[in-house]
Parts: structure tokens; sequence; C-alpha cells
């Protein structure tokens, strides 16, 4: 296989993976799998889960190869594909076993640990309100960047966030001044 | 300055005011306490988010995640190919046809009965006169080298 230089950019791997290089593929694998799987156990709350997620992210990746315009970064390109698997995930569930959402998460159930209280009153907000949060608090992105990835307005961002942060906030005032 | 909303302190926060506007908060907020103690509520909460485990995927899964990808490409690779076999076997089917067809044409247009030779009509144009069709001058033909015999 071929070996990839780190600081090749991510655009020319997408090209060359385009053009049929598979070992390109696999070294954006490599590059973006830990970030966008950190990503899946925020949004879906189960490490088995979030794997497949993360597996069919990654497929819908390949099979979209040409579908890619460089309108935004390959990483906001990715978490978006990640955010709409995980929405597919949830309405599957949904469907199979008649649960409501978001209750994964939550079922780590109230915990002396701060870490896992704030995984578990993660799992509890909405999942408009949990994908903006986990965007902007675990992956540093930009409005911007999340609304690319949300495909919404940024004022939507900015209005989400705020009502995700209200609402951990209620959450979490035990651990807040 | 009159309070910013909390809409307007979280995108504080998050860096994404522009920078007239940044100068006016950070002036507003060394005055005004209310401001300044949600302005603290919201880095307690980024620094508890931050303090959160982080998930990571195994070096088992890892594989796995690789494992996955190379069976889609070679499920692309496989589709190729039953596609070019699909498109071969149709070829040849459209060929075998168009043989079939053109020979049986080249057979209708050939005719029943084999050339006489010149010298037929020799024996045709004889004194006889019996010999009116091609068949019965190559029969006469065929007869009278016999009786040279």
């Amino acid at each position: 296989m071929v070996q990839y230089n780190p600081e090749a950019d991510d655009i020319e791997l997408l090209r060359r993976a385009g053009a049929g290089d598979s070992a390109a593929f696999h070294a954006l694998v490599d590059r973006h799998a830990q970030r966008l799987y950190r990503l899946a156990v925020s949004l879906i709350g189960n490490a088995a889960d979030a794997e497949d997620v993360l597996q069919e992210t990654f497929i819908g990746a390949f099979r979209g190869l040409r579908s890619f315009q460089g309108r935004a970064s390959v990483k906001t390109w990715l978490t978006r594909i990640l955010v709409l698997q995980a929405g597919q995930w949830r309405r599957d569930r949904r469907r199979r076993r008649f649960e409501p959402m978001g209750d994964s998460i939550a079922a780590a159930g109230p915990s002396a640990e701060a870490g896992l209280d704030v995984r578990a009153a993660i799992g509890q907000l909405s999942p408009e309100h949990r994908e903006v949060l986990v965007l902007r608090e675990f992956e540093r992105m930009s409005y911007e960047e999340i609304a690319e990835a949300l495909d919404v307005p940024r004022g939507t961002v900015e209005s989400r966030l705020h009502r995700a942060r209200s609402e951990l906030r209620e959450k979490l005032k035990a651990y807040l001044p | 300055m009159n309070c910013p909303t909390n809409e307007q302190l979280s995108a504080f926060h998050d860096g994404e005011i522009d920078e007239v506007r940044r100068v006016e908060m950070e002036l507003h907020l060394r005055q005004c306490r209310l401001c300044g103690a949600e302005m603290e509520r919201l880095q307690t909460m980024s620094r508890l988010l931050g303090a959160a485990p982080a998930a990571r995927l195994s070096p088992i899964g890892v594989h796995r995640l690789h494992r996955r990808v190379n069976e889609v490409m070679e499920e692309g690779l496989l589709r190729f190919v039953r596609v070019l076999n699909t498109i071969a076997a149709c070829l040849l089917v459209a060929g075998s046809a168009w043989l079939m067809v053109k020979t049986r044409a080249d057979q209708t247009v050939e005719s029943p009965m084999p050339a006489a030779p010149p010298w037929v009509d020799v024996v045709s144009d004889s004194p006889s006169g019996a010999a009116s069709t091609p068949a019965a001058a190559w029969y006469l033909a065929e007869d009278s080298s016999r009786g040279d015999d």
C-alpha cells in the first residue's frame, strides 16, 4: 500500500481516490476515523452502533466521491455524511423498536463522575440540539462550518446552540456557578 | 451599551462576533455582574464538556473499518466486471444471430441447380431441338457423352 505524507492535502487524497487510488482513500480513512468516531459516539451514545455508523459514513463517502464539489472542506463534507447517517440510524431504530430517541446515552444513568453526567445530559438533548452542541464543543467547528455540515443557515446554528446550552445548563446546574 | 442577549454572549464565548462588537462586549462584561456571571457559566460548561471522556476507536475497530471499505471497493470492481461480461455476452448473441441470418440469406440467393457448362448451349442448339431447358440440355449432354463411350 502507498504511504501518503501526513501533510498531503485532503483534497488531493480525495482527488486520487476518485481516480481509483484505493490507498489514497484508506489514507483519508486513517486521517479522519478517530475524529468521526468520537462524533458518532457523542451523537448516538453507544460504541457498537457508532462503529456501524462510522463504517456507513466512509462507505457513503466512497460511493459519493464524485459528488464532492470542493465548496466545503473534506472534514466538513465527511461530518455532514456522518450526521446524515446518524439521522438515518435514529429513524431506523425508531421504526424497529418504537423507542424514543436520545435515551441511549441517558441510559448511562446518574453518576458521581461529572464527565459521565455530561454525556448523559447531552444524550437527553434533542438530536438537533445535540448535533450543534457536539460539533461546537467537541469538534471546535466554527458556526459557518456547522451550518455547512448541517445544511442550515448560520442563524439557525446560533439559536440552536443557545437553546442547547440553556437546556444543558439546567441539567448540569449542580456543577455550574 | 445595553446588556447583550444570551445568544450574543454565546457567540462572544465562541469567538464568533466581529472585532468592534467584541471590544464593546469585553468592556461591558467588566462592568456588568449579571453578564459576567452568565459568561462564567458558559466557560464552566465548556470546561465540563471538554473534560468528558473522549471515545476512541480501537485498533480492531480501525481494522474492521478498512476491511469494510475494501469489501465495498471490491463490490464496485465486481459490478464493473459483471457489466463487462453482460456486454460481451450480448455482443456474442447478437453476432451469432447476425451470422445465422447472413448464412441463410446467402443460401437463398444461390441457384438450386448447378450452373451448366458453356458447351451445354451447343447441345441445346442441336438440330434435334430437344433440349428446351438447361436441365434437359445438361441431361442430353451427359447422355451424348455416355453414347460416345
